[in-house]
């Protein structure tokens, strides 16, 4: 009895994928296995067929990017420089943004560092911590001055 | 023995040198040799209306790029990337402006149908065979991205397999991978028009 190619190998032929060297003769001499390939391979060379007559005039393809390279008289207008003109336009706003924020007066109502209330906050975020503790770690006792001694008895 | 232009052995590598010294001609050459599979890449990207634009852009871009080809990957490798680059430009600033580019799967039905396909095949072997060719059309757009794009670089621009993986900065086994998927699934779904 014939043992044909599993689809799996007559796709992974198809797709011009290894297949080992039993497969590869047998789908050259099965007439079965060989079509299932080559009706696959049919339609693609369809589609190869119609995009290659929407394919251009190559030497005048090749004349025109000539025409425009830079250097002896061409130019580049490439449509990728078109980026530099938006780049520009942020950059001058930018400057402008800043030239104006240095010129204006600092706002009065922000206190200064020292009025913040750093033990307050502090103080706040040891009580949620100690409520939800982090896998891994654990609180430093508040009361330790010496971080040093605290690490070397132990402390991970 | 330095390179000429008209040795057809003068490998890409040695015309991008010469490109390098000033040689128009030499970048002519590599133009020749490599603006079909570039304008098949940017094909499958933008569409046939936008492929000759961009595709050209491309080849502008390598030029005025060309001192920073190291030469670790082949030239062909590179220009694809670039290429590929370009189109991607296009379709986000077209995105950008809420424009669409039209894709290769919707520009129109193509009135082509290839010799080989008028040649062997009898009225009605043909019209079954066209609707096979208007449904993997429409099934291959509807591939998964990746899958899309791999497959289109390897059935369409008939770039090898390593050589899709450099370009589009993959593992060769997600190439293959990818590759696999595609054809399995294209051939599953075009089962019951055959």
């Amino acid at each position: 009895m014939t043992i044909h190619l599993r689809p799996e190998e007559i796709e992974a032929a198809i797709a011009g994928l290894e297949i080992d060297d039993e497969a590869r003769k047998h789908l050259e001499s099965c007439v079965l296995c060989h079509a299932e390939a080559a009706e696959f391979e049919e339609l693609m060379e369809v589609r190869r067929a119609e995009m290659a007559e929407e394919e251009p005039d190559w030497e005048a393809a090749k004349a025109e990017v000539m025409a425009r390279l830079p250097g002896e008289g061409g130019t580049v207008s490439t449509r990728g420089s078109r980026w530099s003109r938006p780049v520009l336009a942020l950059a001058a706003a930018l400057v402008v943004a800043v030239g104006i924020g240095a010129l204006l007066p600092r706002d009065p109502a922000i206190p200064p560092f020292d009025d913040v209330a750093v033990e307050e906050i502090l103080a706040e975020m040891d009580e949620l911590l100690s409520d939800d503790s982090i896998p891994g770690f654990e609180l430093i006792d508040p009361e330790t001055d010496d971080l040093e001694t605290y690490f070397d008895n132990g402390a991970s | 023995m330095t390179p000429t232009r008209s040795d057809l052995s003068t490998d890409d590598r040695a015309l991008v040198l010469m490109a390098r010294n000033g040689d128009r001609d030499a970048f002519g050459e590599l133009v020749a040799r490599h603006q079909r599979r570039i304008w098949m890449v940017c094909r499958q990207y933008v569409g046939a209306d936008e492929a000759d634009a961009v595709a050209q852009d491309s080849l502008i871009k390598a030029y005025t790029s060309l001192s920073s080809f190291n030469g670790r990957a082949a030239f062909t490798t590179w220009l694809t990337r670039i290429a590929i680059n370009t189109c991607l430009d296009l379709i986000r600033r077209r995105k950008r402006e809420g424009l669409r580019v039209v894709t290769p799967d919707d520009d129109g039905e193509l009135e082509a149908v290839a010799q080989v396909a008028d040649d062997e095949i009898d009225p009605e072997g043909r019209s079954i065979q066209r609707q096979a060719v208007d449904r993997l059309k429409t099934r291959e757009a509807e591939l998964p991205d990746r899958q899309r794009e791999i497959f289109r670089l390897r059935f369409y621009a008939e770039m090898e397999l390593d050589e899709i993986a450099t370009t589009l900065s993959v593992h060769i086994g997600t190439v293959k991978t990818q590759l696999h998927r595609a054809v399995h699934r294209l051939r599953r779904e075009l089962g019951d028009v055959r």
